[in-house]
């Protein structure tokens, strides 16, 4: 009974500055001074409370971040059919102590809405949940989160609507995290398990760096030792050539994180001034081109110079060189996007917030998916590879 | 029962283990012994499951380790493994540190409960098992992380270097006799590492000396007495065996010393 009650929350700390709280609390309440605009810090800091809370509960019992519980409860039979033998990461009664007594703390502030500190604490712990959730490949109940996270934002002025969206995202996560930690341990116990059968394989054996680099066949080399590639044949290593997931993975992965700019951009102006939320989103419009722009330019730019400098184009006549110029596709259409979702939004009367949530969102997506993808302009662009700063001006002078 | 077949274990190019076959029978308290850097407890963590060896395969029970995910579980069961640095939950107190790790074995829980209490009488934690054990000390710790591997009563035990870090001469005394109840009477098959003969001579069974990754000799203490021809200490045996020339030329300088 009292070990879950002592563990469910960092109490050492969570003590000493409840009674500070309470204590200036009562300074306020003595002075009659609760309209003054001070006690919103107090508000503030009991969400803030809260969130630290959810982030705990999380952090603290899931062994995907604590290393030393992850090696250890590999060693022991657990399997997802048992409770995590250090208490679990999902929900449970001892947590009622530690919220409710935010709650309570909450019912200090005038006009407060206790629900919403249930929301915090919910979305906090949501939050902390997701890399977990997204490292073991579940990918769906990841984006739900974040998505239903955009949206306790968008809720965020109707407490019990906000709390109410936090507990369904709470069940999404929590399906994620059932999932997720079926597969528990991934990575080094999947290579045991292969690497401990059979007889002995040169091909797989672990000889340290560099000697695995000089595997014949790189696909054999244990993982974490290369990254993922499927081309067959020479290929450069893994901070030359990026690793390369499946397209249809890829591009979902392009688009919903788009999609999820501009949900939370749109979420997040529904809570702002519209004359920042407007200013807000005018400096994302024209800065979110300009920004990817200059990264794209500098991954796929840097050491792949032109082939033949611009002079040369000009008295050779090859003005294009399609192999090389289609890098600067990209960025013509990064420039575009933004201008061309504004221009349709105006023709079609789509409000301005909407609009202006969608261009960043649009031009991100551009940036992220416009081909060539990096993998394949490393390998058969028709470029010059050069030593990064070094002189790109081409022969033809 | 567990057998290793050929096993040959790699961290880099060089092999840390080279060609070891290996059979401890249940029941059997076997003490792997050697240098530091030799393999020891290279040679339990492939023995645990913890490493892959390259070569060679591990057996428990008729078990191939690592070969399917049901046996391997199956293993895991009867399996505990204890590593020098064991990792534990500093908050959670002895007591119920011994109790989570004894569920999770799925042991009855009034046994657990029960053991939990002995385990803690037994080596002098009687009332530090209720405090958080971020205030043991290191020799409290080596304790607990003990009483965490006899509460699963699991029949194997791999335990790496259970003598050291910081035990106290009645948790010394305390755990030479429990290792040696549980192997003689309690059939448990018990697999250690030590670098110091001293501790394990009494309790072993089987000795395994390694060196440069390979088995040099292994037996009972009578075993090794006869292969080197020395009556004296497991110390004394391990000298002849392991340090030869160091063995010999101490002789010639005791016996030309004038005084």
């Amino acid at each position: 009974m009292r070990a879950p009650l002592r563990l469910v929350a960092p109490w050492p700390i969570l003590i000493p500055t409840g009674v500070l709280f309470i204590a200036f609390a009562g300074l306020f309440h003595l002075g009659q001074a609760w309209d003054d605009p001070r006690a919103r810090t107090f508000a503030g800091f009991i969400l803030i409370a809260a969130a630290l809370l959810g982030l705990y509960r999380a952090w603290a019992f899931h062994p995907e971040y604590r290393s030393g519980y992850a090696r250890w409860l590999a060693t022991t039979p657990w399997d997802v059919s048992r409770p995590l033998p250090f208490g679990p990461i999902d929900l449970d009664w001892p947590d009622a102590l530690p919220l409710g007594g935010l709650i309570l703390a909450y019912a200090f502030v005038p006009g407060h809405e206790s629900a919403r500190v249930l929301g915090v604490f919910l979305a906090a712990h949501c939050l902390a949940l997701i890399p977990a959730v997204w490292r073991a490949a579940k990918h769906v109940p990841a984006y739900a989160t974040l998505f239903g996270l955009g949206l306790m934002v968008r809720l965020w002025p109707h407490a019990w609507a906000f709390a109410g969206t936090g507990v369904v995202v709470y069940l999404i996560v929590y399906d994620g995290l059932r999932i997720a930690l079926r597969d528990f341990p991934r990575g080094s116990k999947a290579e045991n398990l292969a690497a401990g059968r059979g007889a002995f394989d040169p091909a797989k054996a672990r000889c340290g760096w560099p000697y695995d680099r000089l595997l014949k066949d790189p696909e054999k080399v244990p993982e974490g030792v290369r990254e993922p590639a499927d081309d067959p044949g020479v290929r450069p290593a893994a901070w030359v050539l990026p690793s390369r997931s499946s397209p249809s993975q890829s591009l979902l992965d392009d688009l919903m994180a788009s999609l999820l700019l501009g949900w939370w951009l749109s979420c997040l102006g529904s809570n702002m001034d519209r004359l920042e939320f407007g200013s807000l989103l005018v400096t994302l419009t024209v800065s979110t081109p300009l920004i990817a722009v200059l990264i794209r330019l500098a991954v796929y730019g840097l050491g792949y110079a032109s082939p033949m400098s611009v002079w040369g184009r000009i008295r050779t006549g090859l003005w294009v060189i399609p192999g090389y110029d289609v890098m600067f596709v990209g960025l013509a259409l990064i420039i575009v996007a933004p201008v061309v979702v504004v221009a349709a939004g105006r023709a079609w009367g789509v409000p301005w917030s909407i609009t202006g949530s969608i261009a960043p969102a649009a031009t991100l997506f551009v940036a992220l998916a416009t081909p060539p993808g990096l993998r394949r302009w490393r390998l058969v662009g028709r470029h010059r590879m050069t030593r990064r700063g070094e002189e790109t001006t081409g022969d033809f002078s | 029962m567990i057998e290793l077949r050929d096993v040959t274990q790699h961290y880099g190019v060089r092999p840390v283990i080279r060609s070891v076959s290996l059979r401890i029978e249940r029941g059997e308290l076997a003490v792997i012994l050697g240098p530091n850097g030799m393999g020891k407890s290279t040679l339990l963590g492939v023995m645990a499951g913890v490493l892959s060896p390259q070569r060679g395969s591990v057996h428990v029970d008729g078990m191939l380790r690592k070969g399917d995910p049901d046996e391997e579980m199956a293993i895991r069961r009867r399996c505990v493994y204890l590593p020098d640095d064991l990792w534990m939950p500093t908050k959670l107190t002895g007591r119920e540190y011994l109790l989570a790790v004894g569920r999770l074995y799925q042991v009855d829980p009034e046994r657990v409960i029960e053991h939990a209490d002995q385990l803690l009488d037994l080596f002098d934690l009687k009332e530090k098992g209720n405090s958080p054990i971020s205030g043991y000390s290191a020799g409290q710790n080596k304790k607990i992380g003990l009483c965490s591997a006899l509460i699963t009563e699991a029949p194997i035990l791999l335990l790496d270097e259970p003598f050291s870090g910081g035990l106290d001469p009645a948790g010394l005394l305390t755990l030479r006799k429990v290792f040696q109840h549980h192997a003689r009477r309690k059939n448990l098959t018990i697999v250690m590492t030590s670098p110091v003969p001293e501790l394990v001579e009494e309790i072993a069974t089987r000795i395994i000396i390694l060196q440069d990754g390979q088995i040099l000799a292994q037996g009972s203490l009578d075993d090794l007495q006869r292969l080197t021809q020395c009556r004296g200490s497991l110390g004394d045996v391990l000298e002849r065996l392991i340090f030869p020339e160091t063995t010999r030329k101490l002789a010639e300088y005791f016996e030309d010393f004038p005084r």
